[in-house]
């Protein structure tokens, strides 16, 4: 047996991979760090189901992480569920859309996962344990099974509530309906507007344009773009970042902040 | 049974524990005393490379393995290429995989393998600590040449990530089902 020819072999590999790590690489240290649908959202590295306590807790406690993007949407008697798609069949052992559901049935539910992980009656989540977190809400303002509207005083009243029992957490709104924009800015709270277009920004309406920065998927903003709109005092957030690719072009944009299905990725670039 | 002791018996991670018990020592009580328990078989030394697809990453490793007769066992050093390469973030693995081969011709050998690794990571620079992985997987392996050889194996189990937690202070673990997929080609020293 040629062991020279191995150690040689296995030598060479160590001396290479030590010197990968000599590549300068930027800096983007005043980025915040936000886990989408707490450790990303149907991605292959994410340990737990998205909006899971489990994933949310996971993604928190990695250190680098500034917060998590959750989904919010309101049961039938009024409690905060976090949930991403309209239908509970697509992912649970339920069935129908959480606004048709109470609490009670909500407690019953699992997702279909290994770990069978339950659905998060956010307002139960032992927030205590997560020091000066920051949640961005994705409030979902829709039925997604039938157009029997929700009650939208209420659902904003039970965020205030939530926000109110919990001065030590930072409570964002994010949300694509404009109509209760000023209902959250008027309680104090930081508002985030979904856009799909910088252009869109030019036929804003006034509610619109009163709310604190925009959320923007990545392949929809550049560079001169994300200044424009920070030189006119708003904040900008970019999500859609799966890769580690995606998330340095778009650190590179250099926004408020990024909300990633790759949180390891993510903190890897930013640091 | 004690208190004390019966956490070794009562979950089902003592199930997972044992089993990488079992396979440390089945594994390097082959590597290291190979004389001793199959005195009379004829071992054949390999250099393998490989890359394998797993949950974190796709991995390239380089390994060593020695065959005797129908067992085989192999212990390598990688790297996870994306983070290396793409993050410049070094993410080394160590790996032993021990297969059975049921098929054992000298052309072609299939049989079930145990795959067991260790992994790490220092994902925020600023902090002092690493992010591991411990993953335990079992499936099947085959192979086929002469001196130069060409193989794969598919495996499934279960991976345990453990990391600081920043807001608990304290090290926390999570865990889930994981796979790998391994395509590897292997020189007969």
């Amino acid at each position: 047996m040629n062991y020279n020819r191995t150690i040689f072999f296995f030598l060479s590999s160590v001396i290479f991979l030590s010197l990968i790590n000599s590549c300068k690489k930027e800096k983007f240290f005043t980025i915040d760090l936000y886990g989408h649908a707490g450790n990303g959202l149907d991605i292959v590295n994410s340990v737990y189901h998205d909006n899971s306590q489990e994933s949310i807790e996971f993604a928190l406690g990695l250190e680098g992480t500034t917060g998590v993007e959750v989904d919010m949407r309101m049961s039938a008697d009024g409690g905060l569920w976090l949930y991403h798609d309209d239908l509970l069949e697509t992912e649970t052992s339920g069935s129908g859309c959480v606004s048709q559901k109470t609490n009670s049935e909500l407690n019953e539910i699992r997702y279909n996962t290994v770990n069978k992980e339950k659905l998060v009656n956010f307002s139960n989540l032992p927030f205590i344990n997560y020091g000066n977190t920051t949640f961005l809400l994705d409030v979902r303002h829709y039925n997604g099974c039938d157009f029997f509207p929700i009650d939208y005083n209420l659902f904003v009243s039970k965020i205030i509530d939530l926000r109110n029992n919990h001065p030590s957490i930072k409570f964002v709104i994010l949300t694509t309906f404009d109509d209760w924009i000023p209902l959250f800015i008027a309680q104090g709270m930081e508002v985030y507007f979904e856009i799909s277009n910088v252009a869109n920004l030019d036929s804003a309406t006034p509610n619109t344009l009163s709310c604190q920065g925009y959320i923007i998927k990545n392949q929809f903003i550049d560079k001169n773009e994300v200044a424009k709109i920070q030189a006119e005092n708003k904040k900008v957030i970019i999500f859609e970042l799966r890769s580690p690719k995606k998330i340095r072009e778009a650190l590179k944009k250099n926004p408020n902040g990024i909300v990633t299905d790759d949180l390891r990725a993510a903190i890897i670039e930013k640091h | 049974m004690s208190e004390n002791l019966s956490f070794l018996f009562s979950s089902k991670k003592c199930h997972l524990r044992n089993l990488a018990l079992m396979s440390y020592f089945l594994l390097f009580s082959f590597l290291i005393f190979p004389q001793d328990t199959l005195q009379k078989e004829k071992m054949t030394h390999r250099i393998e490379t490989n890359i394998s697809i797993t949950r974190f990453d796709i991995f390239h490793s380089f390994e060593y393995s020695a065959k005797v007769n129908h067992f085989q066992a192999s212990v390598g050093l990688g790297y996870g290429v994306t983070r290396t390469f793409f993050q410049q973030r070094f993410f080394p693995k160590i790996n032993v995989l021990g297969v059975y081969n049921l098929i054992n011709n000298p052309k072609f050998s299939f049989g079930p393998s145990v795959y067991y690794s260790f992994s790490w990571l220092k994902i925020n620079q600023t902090s002092k600590h690493f992010n591991n992985w411990n993953e335990l997987f079992g499936g099947l392996h085959w192979e086929y040449g002469n001196k130069w050889r060409i193989g794969q194996t598919i495996s499934a189990g279960y991976f345990s990530e453990s990391y600081f937690n920043q807001f608990l202070n304290k090290r926390a673990k999570a865990s889930n089902w994981g796979y790998f997929v391994n395509f590897s080609l292997i020189h007969e020293l």
